[in-house]
């Protein structure tokens, strides 16, 4: 089987457990961009998978163009109530989480409490801020500092939004989801604040002696996101995959994925099996007010869609040609010398 | 014209024609590669923004068939599509797009129309994501919907900025061309971006290079800009096909090109006037320094030359024209200043002698006085006496070997040693045998009086010339400066009186030029100036008796004429007469003492007897004369004389040689009736060979031999009067004063005599008185030699 996944989101032992279990092979494709997904499955090339993971909204979106293989209801009985529904009966709940800001540290004396911090960040943080590419991800901290909603439809809204992410633009130093790009850039210590998933912060720490990125979410609020386990409906191997879903839905399974991985895991009977010290986690597992504060996302109109995604495009296509007339200034100054 | 203006004036013109020419040739010429490089650039750059172009056309359509293959934007046009339409179609072309390094675009609009021209999607890369699609589009659509056309690609122009519009219409079903007349199922994927490299270039060419475009559309075959006035149009331009239907045309406008050409001619104006002056200048100063220059430097040594100039400087040997031409006048010069030497030679010195001439003396006299003026100067003037003779008897060239001899001696004369003048002298010939030296700064009159016998000197015996010996000798008059005159002229004149007086003192001496020889002179010229006049009634006969040696009886008289003038009192004979004779009034005066004698005639006969002879002095220059004899005998007629007692008494002084004539002359008097009687005889002037030849009828002894006669000493005399007594012409003794001489010249058998001791001259009257006294007293008391 073949399943597509973002880096590090499914725990080695898990897979091979599977694998020793049932005699199926895995593998496994990494994406680090939704819409790089949505596009890859969309695609002819989706025909090659059988397992993709999807945030809740994309679920809603493929299941509506009946990409989706339906699941059985028995899978959902792990989940909790909040979630069980979340992906619809061609999603099984995964992992879910915050939006929120990873911040180093040593950089900061106390954790940045709002959006502000990113947005309209202090002289110190400006050229140190990595930011996302998600359409809805990266229109969040904009709007969120604006007061306005996260799931907006509202054109003039956008428009806000969008001025005040050209305005940070000159702030960022890069568009890349930090988690990619702190593996091969050169420059990635020079990053002090992010726009981050929960849980993120971990796959940061890994390796630091002691931690060195800290995680928080702003008061403003922030959204809930949910990932999804689905099966393409254009797969050749479905009862396999029924069967993945269902050893990853194990309460020993998910607890054991749960703690490798990190994010917080709609599995209730697993979540009685993790540790106290993970479940007081707060960044992983946030108060019920922070979550009370937090908005799901919704199904968007593709009208609002394209044009999130040019908004996007238009603000890192600006960055990448400054940065490419950077570049050639930097050349020709090299020359120079 | 100098020259050096003269080459200017024929260089410059012909450097300026050729220059001009040649430049107007290169002008034109490169006018001609200015055009065709012109050209040629506006070609490039055709084909410059042609590939530019045409990378534009190629990207266009490899993206937009890439565009049309895009299977996310199949599913965005599938009808009825699902929420996942358009999914990845914004990607698919991002990337695209992202990917191009080659071609440069600010915004790429990709619409999609369906057939009611409503957009079904629209995307602005680069761009505003808030932007909406251009109204122009849908209106384009609907045309391309209406016309059917559904294959699109044309350039649009808005503003100077060009964009490519290319679409296709497909049937959503079938992703193909509608190929029905019902096109409800159909839309329109059009792709429309700005060249903008091609529009920045455009911008670039027209704003720096002063280019004009012009859009033609080939399918109305008009601009789509207005193009410029037809001939500006055709001139430079070039023209690019960049799709079927348009032609870029690029040119350069004729007023930026002739601005060009204009900077083009006046640059080259200027390098040609340059050329021109440089040339011309350089040309000059070569033709200067070689050529004029060198002839200014010969004009120049020309123009100083003076014909006596003799430090001309001696030309170089340069085989050139002007170094030769500088020989030759060198030559010419040389040859110029020669004869200018020998001509002033030839005015200065007299050709026999090589004596300076008169004019050469008198220029030296004049300068010498002027110069002077304090210094003395002694100017002695000298003739030759006798010349004549000379000349007369052996030849002119014997006459003219003569003077050379004596110029020659005089010469070294004044160059001898003991007589050197350290400051200069001057030799001149002034006429014949007239000579004078001038000593500058002349010594005492001692020295003057030494170089005077010097002189005399060469004369002592006779002078000797060629083996032979001349009689003749020379007469000196010296004249100082300033004591006797302050004029050379005065000076000249001076030393001429004081050389007459030599010549009148008897010659062969030298005479200092004093006040009283020029009171004497003076009284010379009154006497002749009162000559002249003829007043003949001043003039008045006195008679001499001659008495006969034997009887002491008076046999006849000897007429004498005395001159009572008015201011000059009595002038004695001796001191007329030769102003008479020399001054050529002899005749007249001849002729009037003969009539006037001959109207006391018969007086004269009534007092003395009809035998008495009557003597009377005649000039034997009238012996030359043609005229003399004729009135003679016309004077005879009148007085009806018949008697030929008259003696014509010639002295024996006279210069002249025994011509024909005044043989013939001689001759018919005798045939007249007249005795002839040689006057003075003694004085020394005739050789006695010459009374030979002479019909003389008569010899008067002079005073002067007989004053020298005493008791002791008269051989001569007597001997004389013997060798006449023997010839047989009868002898008259002048001058007696005294018994004793008396005596002496009766025993000599002289046959008259005359002398105050007997009777001094006196008047008729007196005459007349004594002869009458006589008759009564029977003759004078003791006068008589009897």
């Amino acid at each position: 089987m073949v399943i597509l996944n973002w880096v590090d989101y499914l725990a080695p032992q898990v897979e091979a457990a599977f694998e020793a279990e049932t005699g199926h092979t895995l593998k496994t494709v990494y994406f680090d961009k939704d819409n790089e997904r949505d596009e890859i499955l969309v695609s002819a090339a989706g025909k090659n998978f059988d397992i993709a993971i999807m945030d809740n909204v994309a679920v809603k979106q493929f299941t509506k163009s009946g990409a989706l293989h339906p699941l059985p209801d028995a899978l959902y009985d792990n989940i909790d109530e909040e979630w069980r529904s979340a992906c619809g009966n061609t999603g099984l709940p995964y992992f879910w989480g915050t939006l929120g800001l990873a911040y180093r540290l040593d950089k900061f004396d106390s954790p940045p409490r709002s959006w502000r911090a990113l947005m309209m960040p202090a002289p110190r943080i400006k050229g140190h801020i990595a930011m996302q590419t998600d359409s809805v991800d990266l229109l969040l901290p904009a709007l969120k500092t604006l007061g306005l909603p996260m799931n907006t439809e509202n054109i003039d809204d956008l428009k806000r939004a969008y001025h005040l992410l050209q305005e940070q633009q000159s702030s960022v130093l890069t568009y890349e989801y930090i988690v990619s790009y702190y593996d091969t850039a050169a420059d990635k210590d020079d990053i002090y604040l992010a726009l981050v998933f929960s849980g993120d912060q971990n796959s940061l720490n890994l390796g630091e002696p002691s931690p060195r990125w800290g995680y928080s979410i702003p008061e403003e609020g922030s959204s809930l996101w949910l990932d999804c386990l689905v099966i393409l409906d254009s797969s050749d191997h479905k009862p396999a995959a029924e069967q993945f879903l269902a050893f990853i839905n194990r309460p020993d399974i998910a607890a054991l994925n749960a703690e490798v991985v990190g994010p917080a895991t709609p599995n209730t009977p697993a979540r009685a099996l993790l540790d106290a010290g993970i479940l007081n986690d707060e960044a992983t597992y946030p108060p019920q007010s922070v979550i009370k504060n937090s908005t799901r996302y919704h199904l968007l109109t593709p009208e609002t869609i394209g044009l999130r995604s040019r908004i996007v495009n238009a603000v890192t296509q600006a960055a990448h040609k400054n940065e490419e007339k950077a570049n050639v200034l930097a050349t020709d100054a090299g020359r120079q010398e | 014209m100098r020259l050096n203006n003269r080459v200017w004036l024929t260089i410059l013109p012909v450097i300026a024609s050729i220059y001009l020419l040649i430049f107007f040739s290169l002008y034109e010429y490169e006018k001609a590669a200015y055009l065709r490089h012109e050209q040629n650039r506006l070609d490039l750059h055709a084909s410059e923004l042609y590939s530019l172009y045409a990378r534009y056309d190629n990207f266009t359509e490899n993206y937009f068939s890439s565009l049309l293959q895009n299977s996310a934007l199949h599913q965005l046009i599938r009808p009825n599509s699902t929420t996942l339409r358009g999914f990845g179609v914004e990607r698919n072309l991002t990337n695209a797009l992202s990917f191009n390094q080659d071609i440069n675009f600010e915004k790429v609009y990709v619409s999609i129309i369906d057939s009611n021209i409503r957009p079904l999607y629209f995307y602005e890369y680069g761009g505003d994501p808030f932007a909406e699609i251009d109204p122009e589009m849908l209106k384009l659509s609907e045309q391309l919907f209406q016309e059917k056309v559904f294959h699109y690609k044309d350039l649009h122009f808005n503003a100077n900025q060009i964009k490519i519009i290319r679409s296709k219409t497909v049937d959503r079903y079938t992703l193909r061309e509608p190929t029905s007349d019902v096109l409800d199922n159909s839309v329109t994927i059009a792709l429309c971006y700005n060249l903008t490299s091609l529009n920045t270039r455009l911008n670039e060419l027209s704003t720096t290079q002063g280019y004009t475009f012009s859009w033609i559309n080939s399918a109305d075959n008009a601009a789509v800009n207005p193009p410029p006035p037809a001939s500006d149009w055709e001139r430079l331009q070039a023209r690019v096909e960049l799709t079927p239907n348009i032609q870029l045309a690029i040119q350069r406008p004729f007023s930026e090109v002739q601005k060009d050409l204009d900077k083009l001619l006046v640059k080259m104006a200027i390098s040609a006037l340059l050329l021109i002056l440089l040339s011309s200048v350089l040309l000059i100063g070569l033709i200067e320094k070689y050529i004029t220059n060198p002839i200014q430097k010969l004009e120049k040594t020309l123009l100083s030359a003076s014909a006596d100039d003799q430090k001309l400087p001696k030309p170089k040997d340069d085989n050139d024209e002007i170094s030769s031409l500088n020989r030759a006048f060198y030559q010419l010069h040389k040859k110029l200043a020669r004869s200018y030497e020998v001509s002033k030679q030839n005015a200065e010195t007299d050709s026999l002698t090589n004596l300076y001439n008169r004019r050469k003396f008198r220029s030296c006299m004049e300068e010498l006085v002027i110069k002077t003026r304090t210094a003395p100067v002694a100017l002695l003037y000298m003739d030759i006496d006798n010349f004549k003779f000379v000349n007369d008897n052996f030849g002119h060239n014997t006459g003219d070997s003569v003077l050379k001899e004596f110029s020659h001696r005089l010469r070294s004369i004044i160059r001898s040693n003991d007589l050197t003048f350290h400051t200069g002298h001057d030799i001149a010939r002034l006429a014949g045998d007239e000579f004078a030296i001038v000593l500058h700064k002349a010594p005492s009159e001692g020295g003057i009086i030494k170089v005077a016998e010097r002189i005399l000197g060469l004369f002592e015996h006779g002078f000797s010339c060629n083996e032979d010996i001349y009689p003749i000798s020379i007469s000196i008059g010296i004249a100082q400066y300033p004591r006797d005159g302050n004029t050379a002229e005065e000076l000249v004149s001076n030393a001429d009186i004081a050389m007459y007086q030599a010549k009148q003192n008897g010659k062969n001496q030298y005479q200092f030029y004093s006040a009283e020889l020029a009171a004497k002179m003076q009284r010379s010229l009154q006497i002749e100036t009162a000559l002249k006049r003829k007043d003949f009634s001043e003039f008045s006969m006195f008679y001499m008796p001659v008495i006969q040696a034997d009887s002491g009886a008076i046999t006849g008289v000897e007429a004498l004429i005395r001159w009572n003038n008015k201011e000059l009192g009595n002038v004695s004979p001796a001191e007329f007469i030769p102003i008479v004779e020399t001054k050529g009034l002899f005749e007249d005066f001849d002729l009037w003492v003969i009539n006037r004698v001959l109207e006391d005639l018969p007086e004269l006969h009534r007092a003395l007897g009809k035998n008495t002879k009557i003597s009377i002095n005649i000039s034997s220059a009238v012996l030359n004369s043609g005229t003399f004899f004729l009135q003679l005998m016309q004077l005879k007629l009148r007085h009806n004389l018949i008697e030929q007692n008259i003696i014509l008494e010639i002295t024996e002084t006279f210069s002249t040689t025994l011509s024909k004539r005044v043989e013939a002359n001689m001759n018919l008097l005798k045939q007249a009736g007249f005795m002839l009687a040689l006057d003075d005889f003694g004085t020394g002037h005739t050789a006695l060979v010459q009374l030979i030849d002479y019909p003389i009828d008569i010899i008067k002894i002079d005073k002067s031999l007989v004053d020298r006669m005493t008791s002791h000493k008269h051989d001569l005399v007597l001997a004389l009067i013997g060798f006449c007594k023997k010839r047989g012409h009868y002898v008259t003794a002048e001058g007696v004063e005294r018994l004793e001489q008396a005596e002496i010249l009766r025993g000599a058998g002289v046959d008259h005599i005359q002398g105050f001791y007997f009777y001094k001259p006196m008047s008729l009257e007196d005459l007349q008185r004594l002869t009458e006294n006589t008759e009564t007293t029977d003759n004078t008391e003791g006068r008589s030699i009897v």
